[in-house]
């Protein structure tokens, strides 16, 4: 009876840091990224073209076998070819409408159920920048309103890991809370018929004890040399 | 080696009984959660002849308390009081004068309710709370000098799942699960009478699924 608990005892103990044991001290880089494309053709209005990407990537470094720290650099994009037929002229913008780009840190433990696959979560903090175009219609003039936003965030976040190689991983977050967010926006207003510019400034803040629908997207993990 | 095994297996069991122990008879509960959300701005004309200037700010918070008994073990009957407070304010000044519009609108909720509970393991379990709920709400509205008050009550009955998952024996978080929920409701508000039936969703500060802290603690024999 000794013999064979200490026996399973030394097997488990064995068996759980040969699987995670080498985790430790381990770096990574980690990334995730999706484009799009469209392109409209109408019989009555000009053609039409849209692009974005986002794309986030991350450097990390498992801290013990089940916690990690991560550095994140965010950044998001949207532009195109738009028409708008406005009441006293056709506006054509080509270009860039929308950018962000911002940088976080985050926070993950995690499960591991075997030496294949395992869960992951924890909370994450992040600061973003981000600039938009857009055309607004307050009153019964058209402005084109440039506005620049800084936001902070407090996130949650988990996810699954599924080990392809010993250098790569592949992750899938599941769930995504953001419990804490502020921001502060300013910028201009030019109107499009003669009158005067405006300048614009606001904030936001929330606090929400709640998840929202899961959110899936797909990411790749590449480990280091030691 | 045996003597070490000996000494853990009642401790085991004694976690094991322990962790069931939060829904026996007599447990009381005390649950807590909050939510806020605001936006300010401001616009202003920089050049030109017509000068006008628009300000305006939205401030909500929505703090919920509760308290229940377990009248059995896995049947909980309690109290949840719920209140809401959202503030509006613009101003407006453009060639003619001034306009300022103010619209507050407050609530205050009292709900009896039933909670079933499933646990699952000893740190998890499912409840199905049922309740009928009874509101008052007013609301204040001042168009530049004119004041408006108005008052009146909702009234109605509701069914939501949840999830419990325990940190401590005595310390849980909890998770309304909103999108299987079921409501019914009858407004008197505003010279208007509305009857609302909801099944998922229903708008709010906290949707979806909403967070709350929650306390389980047992009588002290």
């Amino acid at each position: 009876m000794k013999n064979t608990a200490t026996y399973i005892l030394v097997l488990i103990i064995v068996s759980v840091s040969t699987a995670f044991g080498q985790l430790e001290g381990k770096r990574f880089i980690s990334g995730n990224a999706g484009v799009g494309f469209s392109n409209q053709n109408s019989e009555y209005n000009r053609s039409s073209t849209g692009y974005s990407y986002n794309v986030s990537l991350g450097l990390g470094k498992f801290k013990t076998s089940t916690k990690t720290g991560e550095w994140l650099i965010v950044s998001s994009l949207i532009g195109g070819k738009q028409n708008y037929d406005l009441p006293n002229e056709s506006v054509n913008w080509n270009g860039i409408t929308s950018f962000s780009l911002g940088t976080g840190y985050a926070w993950n433990f995690y499960k591991h159920f075997s030496d294949k696959f395992g869960i992951f979560g924890g909370p994450g903090l992040s600061l973003v920048y981000s600039f938009g175009k857009s055309l607004t219609n307050p009153g019964s003039i058209y402005y084109e309103t440039k506005s620049n936003q800084v936001s902070f965030n407090l996130q949650l976040g988990a996810g699954a890991y599924y080990v392809l190689s010993e250098r790569w991983w592949l992750t899938g977050s599941l769930a995504f809370s953001n419990p804490v967010y502020l921001s502060y926006k300013f910028g201009k207003s030019k109107p499009f018929d003669p009158g005067p510019n405006v300048d614009n400034s606001g904030f936001e803040y929330k606090l929400a004890p709640d998840f929202t629908f899961p959110s899936v997207g797909l990411g790749l993990r590449y480990f280091f040399k030691d | 080696m045996k003597k070490l095994f000996l000494l853990l297996l009642p401790g085991m069991l004694l976690l094991a009984g322990q962790a069931e122990a939060q829904l026996q008879k007599g447990t009381t509960h005390f649950g807590a959660t909050i939510g806020a959300s605001g936006d300010g701005a401001r616009s202003k004309s920089s050049s030109g002849p017509v000068e006008y200037s628009d300000k305006s700010n939205s401030h909500g918070i929505a703090p919920s308390l509760q308290t229940g008994w377990m009248i059995r073990d896995n049947r909980m009957f309690g109290f949840r009081l719920t209140s809401g407070i959202v503030l509006r304010n613009t101003k407006y000044e453009g060639t003619g004068p001034l306009n300022h519009f103010v619209n507050n609108n407050y609530s205050l909720s009292l709900s009896p309710f039933i909670r079933h509970y499933k646990s699952i393991n000893s740190k998890w379990a499912l409840f199905l709370q049922s309740g009928v709920e009874g509101s008052y709400v007013w609301s204040k509205t001042k168009t530049n000098d004119a004041v408006e008050k108005e008052n009146g009550y909702t009234v109605g009955l509701y069914v939501l799942p949840g999830i419990t998952y325990w940190i401590s024996p005595r310390f849980a978080i909890e998770s309304d699960l909103r999108l299987l929920s079921l409501a019914a409701n009858y407004t008197d508000f505003n010279d208007s009478k509305t009857f609302t039936f909801n099944a998922g969703i229903t708008s709010g500060i906290n949707s979806y699924f909403g967070v709350r802290a929650a306390w389980y603690l047992q009588k002290s024999n």
